[in-house]
């Protein structure tokens, strides 16, 4: 077996490669990714507090991943992907729904009744209480 | 195919078993019931630490261990953690009962060994 | 007079082994639009384990999709791994991945008996269970348990498997080839199986790579990719080449896990001739931190974790991206234009797996 041939164990703190971009950027970015040919993989949303963390997973192929890292203030609106990349509507959706990210203009909206019933508390995976970021626990 | 297997299933036995009269048995290493064995355990609460469905709750003062069957998944974490042994998973799975609750253990006092 | 109608298909419906809802919108007996819904089994998943150990989320992951469980375990150890800078003994890479190719397996047998109930075809889907059940057995005899087999940890695997049972997997799936050669002849072969599978829902590989599909369904288009080629476990040595169809229609998926399964059972086989004889597992020291994506193949297509961690006992963030997830948006495209009566095995020739999609 070469070193070579197995995938890298990240010794830095953060996913690569990820390319930050600003959220007025962030359709022309994703239509450039379409325009490649990539395959929208999935979004992932990280509640920081004060603002989210949001990457884009795009697949190059089947080995290589491009990542794009949007990070928004918790009120900002954050506009939909889904005029390049119709397939995700079903995890903004999620993100509005569970987060309380305000995302706009997606194609299928589900306007928050994706998962949850109008009796559910709303945006449960959203860190409410504290500000600060991560809440230490488990010390 | 479609012939050969109306043929099959006409002159062959049952894939089932009659199971009251002839009993599955599971083979070694099966993941089943888990069973405490309450004069070795010692009470530090490795298992209650360790379990991903909070089913064992250990207070280590009285010496007591609750276990609650019903939210044990037997993935066996408990018998990996346990340093004395005491815990294990039998072969035999757990068998169904008309009471919902929890099984309590007490270890007896030690007087002379200490952990 | 062309009239439109609104029909609701499912949750509950016969071929559905889960619930899932689709909104159909018809004109005459054509489809018109697709709308799907979900939301009947989401259990919160990402939210516990952020509340847990994340030595107990190896339990917690596990349970997301029975039908690959030992997967799911694997992408959540393989991303912690990453991020605590453990290099996993081979020996358990290679055992990892035996257990995953005859999950594989498993599951597409599971999927081929359920998809021929999905086009009424009742004693080819007893065929295809009766040989699933030797798997089922294989998984007992080595791991100990049949459907949450749990033989994954952080750092290796749980238990090894002896030499004999090593031997009884070979003479099992010796077994299993015979019978699934018939039985797989019949779903690629028969008359009336091609009439309800040919053509039917296509997806082109340019609308397949845009709506994000995964697995299966997206080398049934022609697409090459499949998450083993980036070689974690043990891949990067038993090297994989993606199973690839072009029609992209319902024949070309079944056409493609068929195909798939011959390759798992060539996989394990060699992984079992080249099992190398180490320690199967390394301690895990320290406490996670940092940010990773774990992938690796599902019998479903492509599965993706996030994990945050901060360097405590619990992680921040863990974000799961099941293929059913992927592959439901595909149906959105794949259903408008199809008749009603298709709609049943359309939606089964995705594998949907509806808790898996919600978690």
């Amino acid at each position: 077996m070469t070193e070579a041939a197995r995938p890298p164990v990240a010794a830095v703190c953060d996913v690569e490669p990820t390319r930050p971009v600003v959220v007025a950027d962030l359709c022309a970015a994703a239509e450039a990714m379409a325009v490649r040919n990539l395959r929208f993989v999935t979004a992932t949303c990280l509640d920081m507090g004060e603002t989210f963390d949001i990457y884009y997973h795009f697949a190059d192929g089947g080995v290589k991943l491009e990542n794009l890292l949007v990070t928004i203030p918790r009120e900002a609106e954050l506009p939909s992907i889904t005029g390049s990349y119709l397939g995700a509507f079903l995890v903004e959706n999620e993100m509005k729904e569970l987060f309380g990210v305000n995302v706009v203009d997606i194609a299928i909206d589900y306007n928050g009744r994706l998962f949850m019933t109008e009796l559910d508390q709303p945006h449960p995976m959203a860190k409410v209480q504290s500000g600060a970021a991560p809440a230490v626990a488990g010390e | 195919m479609m012939l050969s297997s109306v043929v099959r299933n006409l002159f062959s036995k049952p894939a089932t078993r009659p199971f009251p009269v002839s009993a599955r048995t599971a083979p070694d290493g099966y993941r089943g019931a888990v069973a405490f064995e309450e004069d070795v355990c010692i009470y530090c609460g490795a298992c209650a630490t360790r379990c991903p469905a909070n089913a064992i709750c250990v207070d280590r003062v009285a010496k007591s261990l609750d276990f609650d069957p019903f939210k044990c998944v037997q993935c066996g974490a408990c018998a990996e953690a346990c340093k004395k042994g005491c815990v294990q998973l039998q072969i035999d799975y757990q068998h169904p009962v008309t009471v919902h609750g929890t099984v309590t253990f007490h270890g007896a006092p030690k007087p002379t060994e200490a952990p | 007079m062309a009239q439109r109608t609104v029909i609701p298909f499912g949750p509950q419906h016969p071929v559905l082994p889960e619930p899932i809802q689709l909104k159909l919108t018809l004109k005459d007996e054509i489809v018109e639009e697709a709308l799907p819904h979900i939301g009947y089994v989401h259990r919160g998943v990402e939210k516990a384990a952020e509340r847990m150990d994340y030595t107990q989320n190896v339990f917690l992951v596990e349970r997301i999709c029975g039908i690959c469980s030992f997967i799911h375990a694997l992408c959540y150890c393989q991303g912690l791994e990453r991020l605590m800078g453990l290099e996993v003994p081979r020996r358990a890479a290679y055992l990892r991945v035996i257990w995953s190719e005859l999950h594989r397996l498993q599951s597409h047998h599971l999927w081929l008996g359920l998809y021929a109930d999905a086009f009424g075809f009742e004693s080819l889907f007893m065929e295809f269970w009766r040989c699933r059940e030797m798997l089922m057995d294989i998984f007992e005899k080595t791991a100990g348990s049949r459907v949450i087999i749990s033989a994954c940890c952080i750092g290796g695997v749980r238990r090894d498997i002896s030499d004999q049972h090593l031997q009884e997997t070979l003479d099992t799936l010796e077994a299993l080839e015979a019978a699934f050669d018939k039985s797989s002849d019949v779903m690629l072969n028969d008359y009336t199986v091609k009439k309800r599978t040919v053509g039917k829902g296509v997806l082109p590989a340019d609308k397949a790579i845009l709506l994000g599909a995964a697995g299966p369904v997206l080398r049934a288009s022609g697409v090459e990719q499949d998450a083993r080629q980036t070689g974690f476990a043990a891949y990067d040595e038993l090297r994989v080449e993606p199973v690839v169809e072009t029609a992209g229609d319902c024949y070309a998926r079944a056409k493609v896990r068929i195909r798939e399964c011959r390759q798992s059972l060539d996989l394990v086989r060699r992984a079992i001739a080249g099992l190398p004889d180490t320690d199967i597992a390394v301690r895990p020291k320290g406490r996670p931190n940092g940010r990773t994506i774990s992938r690796v193949e599902q019998p479903r297509g492509e599965l993706l974790y996030f994990l945050a961690a901060n360097g405590t006992q619990k992680l921040d963030r863990l974000r799961v991206r099941t293929p059913t997830f992927a592959n439901v948006a595909p149906l959105v495209h794949m259903l408008p234009g199809c008749e009603v009566a298709d709609v049943p095995v359309i939606v089964l020739s995705i594998d949907p797996c509806i808790s898996c999609t919600e978690r």
